[in-house]
């Protein structure tokens, strides 16, 4: 339809009656859409079905639109409208925002509607090495064997598997495990040497099952300046040094190196101790990254607790 | 379908992995912080690195590759039709921050919170 149409734009004279009986068809029908769009161009909801249909981010058939549908209207309707606040228009109301209009669309289908049915495509369980498990999805066979061709860790000898439709839904359902630990939630601590102390959870990582807790350090200073002059002490003169908070200023006086460092991720600054990577200060404050399994129960801190690390910003 | 600009693919797999919180689409760090996110350009992340942060997680569950958004049922079913093409997680375990939600509702972008199950 469009080609036609292109044709007959540059060739005005050159149509017959038939070439125009068929033009004149199509024009109404678009002119139909058009006033509609005029009629209520504040309600966006009105123009859903509309948008669906000529798919915005299809750039092509857009700028067919443009040319022939919007071109002739302002012909009509007023000669001195300028095409490119016209054009602005357009944009601004198929451009992005509907694209954000269909989004809340389909946010608003109840998850129910969405179950597979027999015409949508199939999932299809492909062998593969332990770790690489995947599942294609795919109308037919083939296509799964053709996607596959060349990828590592699949083995397309053995049978494809298709996914029965009832079961398809449960192979893209996430199993939700509540985080234990929501950043700002306050632990003890359940091993090493700040065994039975309070921390404070800066934020985890689910993945790696870490976290990154905040802790009044407890920093022995003698053995860190030992280990600096390359002495080392054996292992059960080693004791619990007390909760301090550190100190940049007395560690430099010991002559510990420290230099302030910026962390890409956050864009906070941190003192940091030479070649010790798990030493990470700030405000006078360990931040240290320990395992899901090292902090335990979560607790709700008392005031005498709180008295004692009132440095912390972030107190329920 | 080939009129969409798809999204950037994930340079690793590894742990530098992010997920938007709005769209759950899954790259790098780096990525996201040079080119920001393909679906939600408004957050401006290559502009403002902090957005990164903000705006992406690495707590995610599952991955999935698409590349016909709008002809997978997979993606209906997760709700990443109306998105680009690209890779996408299942779903992420954090909502977006407040202020982030605030934005969104002034520039009428939708947004739906992670479900609890």
């Amino acid at each position: 339809m469009p080609k036609r149409w292109r044709e007959e734009d540059e060739e005005e004279e050159e149509f017959d009656s038939k070439w125009r009986r068929a033009a004149s068809h199509f024009f109404e029908l678009e002119a139909d859409v058009d006033s509609d769009e005029d009629g209520d161009s504040d309600d966006s909801d009105a123009e859903d079905d509309f948008i669906d249909d000529a798919r915005v981010d299809e750039k092509d058939k857009f700028a067919l639109r443009k040319r022939h549908v919007i071109h002739p209207q302002i012909g009509e309707d007023e000669d001195k409208e300028d095409i490119e606040e016209f054009e602005r228009r357009i944009e601004e109301r198929y451009g992005r925002k509907s694209r954000y209009e269909e989004e809340q669309d389909t946010i608003e289908v109840f998850q129910q509607a969405l179950l597979p049915t027999v015409t949508d495509s199939k999932l299809w369980m492909v062998k593969c090495a332990i770790g690489h498990e995947k599942e294609v999805a795919a109308y037919k066979e083939s296509h799964v064997r053709e996607a596959c061709k060349g990828m590592r860790n699949i083995f397309l000898k053995n049978k494809m598997v298709m996914v029965p439709i009832k079961e398809m839904s449960d192979v893209l359902t996430v199993k939700k495990r509540e985080r234990e630990f929501s950043n700002g939630s306050w632990v003890r601590m359940k091993r090493g040497t700040y065994k039975g102390d309070l921390a404070q959870i800066v934020n985890g990582d689910d993945i790696r099952r870490r976290v990154t807790v905040k802790l009044i350090p407890r920093i022995d200073f003698r053995a860190l300046v030992n280990q600096f002059d390359g002495i080392k002490i054996p292992k059960e003169k080693k004791f619990c040094p007390p909760a301090r908070f550190w100190s940049a200023t007395k560690a430099t006086a010991l002559g510990i190196p420290v230099t302030l460092q910026k962390d890409s991720v956050t864009g906070d600054y941190f003192d940091t101790v030479n070649g010790m990577k798990f030493l990470k200060f700030k405000d006078g404050i360990l931040y240290k990254s320990v395992s899901i399994r090292s902090i335990g129960y979560k607790v709700h801190p008392t005031l005498d607790d709180l008295e004692k690390d009132h440095l912390f910003p972030h107190c329920p | 379908m080939g009129s969409q600009t798809a999204a950037q693919i994930p340079t690793s797999f590894g742990h530098e992995l992010r997920a938007c919180l709005r769209c759950r689409l899954v790259k790098t760090y780096d990525q996201f912080r040079e080119s920001g996110c393909e679906n939600c350009p408004f957050f401006k992340m290559d502009e403002d690195h902090e957005r990164v942060v903000d705006c992406t997680t690495p707590n995610f569950t599952g991955l999935i590759s698409v590349m016909d958004p709008t002809r997978s049922w997979a993606a209906r079913w997760l709700r990443i039709a109306r998105y680009v093409p690209g890779c996408y997680t299942l779903a992420v375990s954090e909502a977006l921050p407040e202020d982030l939600q605030n934005l969104c509702e002034d520039e009428h972008i939708p947004y739906a919170p992670p479900k609890r199950i």
